[in-house]
């Protein structure tokens, strides 16, 4: 990409379980707090505990005109988006929304809404089937909403890749603003799925960490001992434009999103390619596309799931093409995993560790898996000077996606 | 179901518009319309459930338009419950 095709990140809206805001969610990120406890609508179940957005009151946020026409993941997105422009200096009341495109990762759509008018149809009232379910049930909506919210006449679209969604959110972004399809993209990742049967779908799978008795410490990236990620919520939405449109405005935004990089397993439904042979090549695309070598990176933030399968996979892949040189971290130890909104939020949080030169810390390891040979941040936080940086996001279906980012 | 008046068919709908819409009352009965008040179609779909389950009276799809003020969805729901 030439210097004029150069992408920023402008502006940044996180709505996580680590908090609503860009420094209240750093903060908390940056001294390794989990967000994990026993979340009473999942009580009786075999796992009862879960991340949730905390004091997230949509009806102060949003207004109640606006909230209770939308569902959880719509709802959180649009007060991301709302910040997020806001951060970037931007009023929608008077861009031209015809430049303006908005591309946000989700996939499980508006579950609680689905299973509620579910049970309304099945218990005998078909009648009593709201008008409103499907669109507030359908994953494309959010997008839909976003741009009605912000007034964006450009493109617009869901990006539906699992858990590698608000990532491949990110890459499609650039893409745009590469093309010059659009001059701001609003693209991040929302997702909000925690109810009592998509968890049992989650637990049923061996996905989540059955450590029930203390939620705090079960999500442990790369530790020895970890049994499987903490089901989270959560939505991101980044601002990004041309770095020469945001020089000429004097402003810098938190850091370049220099490159993207995606692929396919092709190897199994749900199980990672046990080698990361995909991985490993979305992760050497973006490096390409960036135009960086595996030498100039600093830092990593990993997909780090806490599964058995993903940490171990994926850290073969950082290992192969990073070597030990990045610190590499994973942030669902505090927040756990947010699906579909994980690739967003974690490329938030690598934008701010390049801002700062900060590596936040992955919570609960005290023993590291003795066969993963990258250089995990552990204990406390790491103050390094970091130039470049990558997030990488794997999903069910073998969609593989990796992003690098530069400092601004 | 004891019979309602009129005005008691409006308290009734203009509570039900407010608490479960989250529309502010004074705008209500200022007059504005429902589609000033970002009622669409699919809200009135949800307004006839509303009026059926918390008032007992079954308005056929279509009885209530985008166009209405609160007097004319009263003066609907009253004719349909045979109040009017």
């Amino acid at each position: 990409m030439s210097a004029g095709r150069e992408v920023a990140i402008s502006g940044i809206g996180l709505v996580t379980p680590a908090g609503i805001g860009v420094e209240t969610n750093w903060e908390r990120v940056r001294a390794g707090s989990s967000a994990a406890a026993r979340d009473p609508e999942l009580a009786g179940l075999t796992v009862d505990f879960s991340c949730r957005v905390p004091d997230f009151d949509a009806n102060a946020l949003l207004g109640r005109r606006t909230a209770w026409r939308l569902d959880r993941f719509v709802q959180l997105a649009l007060v991301a988006a709302r910040q997020a422009v806001a951060d970037a200096g931007h009023d929608p009341a008077t861009w031209d929304g015809t430049r303006v495109g908005v591309v946000l990762g989700n996939s499980l759509g508006g579950t609680a809404t689905f299973e509620s008018q579910h049970r309304t149809y099945y218990d005998g009232a078909p009648d009593e089937v709201s008008a409103l379910m499907i669109p507030m049930g359908m994953v494309n909506m959010v997008a839909g909403y976003v741009a009605i919210d912000q007034r964006v006449h450009g493109p617009s679209l869901v990006t539906a890749t699992a858990c590698a969604s608000g990532a491949a959110a990110l890459g499609t972004a650039r893409a745009w603003l590469a093309a010059d399809v659009c001059d701001i993209v609003l693209a991040g990742g929302t997702e909000s799925a925690i109810t009592p049967a998509t968890l049992t779908g989650l637990s049923r799978m061996g996905a989540l960490s059955t450590r029930r008795d203390e939620p705090a410490a079960a999500s442990r990236p790369f530790a020895a001992d970890r049994d499987g990620f903490v089901a989270a919520e959560g939505a991101a939405v980044l601002v990004l434009e041309r770095a020469a449109d945001l020089r000429a405005r004097g402003a810098r935004g938190y850091a370049r999103l220099a490159g993207y990089g995606a692929s396919s397993d092709a190897h199994h439904a749900t199980a990672p390619d046990p080698e990361g042979r995909g991985v490993t090549r979305a992760l050497r695309t973006a490096l390409r596309d960036a135009g960086v070598a595996p030498d100039d990176v600093g830092h990593v933030n990993a997909h780090g799931t806490s599964t058995p399968m993903n940490d171990l996979t994926e850290a073969r892949a950082l290992h192969r093409v990073l070597g030990t040189r990045p610190a590499v971290t994973s942030t669902k130890g505090v927040t756990g995993h947010t699906l579909a909104a994980a690739g967003a939020v974690e490329a938030a949080y690598t934008a701010l560790a390049l801002r700062d030169g900060i590596v936040p810390p992955t919570v609960n390891v005290t023993t590291l898996d003795p066969e993963i040979e990258i250089d995990v941040v552990t204990g406390a936080a790491r103050t390094t000077p970091l130039d470049v940086a990558v997030s990488t996001s794997l999903g069910f279906g073998g969609h593989n996606a990796a992003l690098v980012l530069t400092a601004a | 179901m004891p019979t309602l008046a009129p005005a008691d068919i409006k308290t009734r709908l203009v509570t039900l518009l407010s608490e479960k819409f989250g529309l502010p009352e004074d705008e209500i009965l200022a007059g504005a319309t429902f589609d000033e008040l970002d009622i669409d179609s699919l809200i009135l779909v949800e307004l006839g459930l509303l009026v059926r389950k918390e008032l007992g009276i079954v308005l056929a799809e279509g009885d209530l338009k985008s166009s209405f003020r609160i007097d004319d969805a009263v003066a609907v729901v009253a004719e349909k419950g045979g109040l009017a």
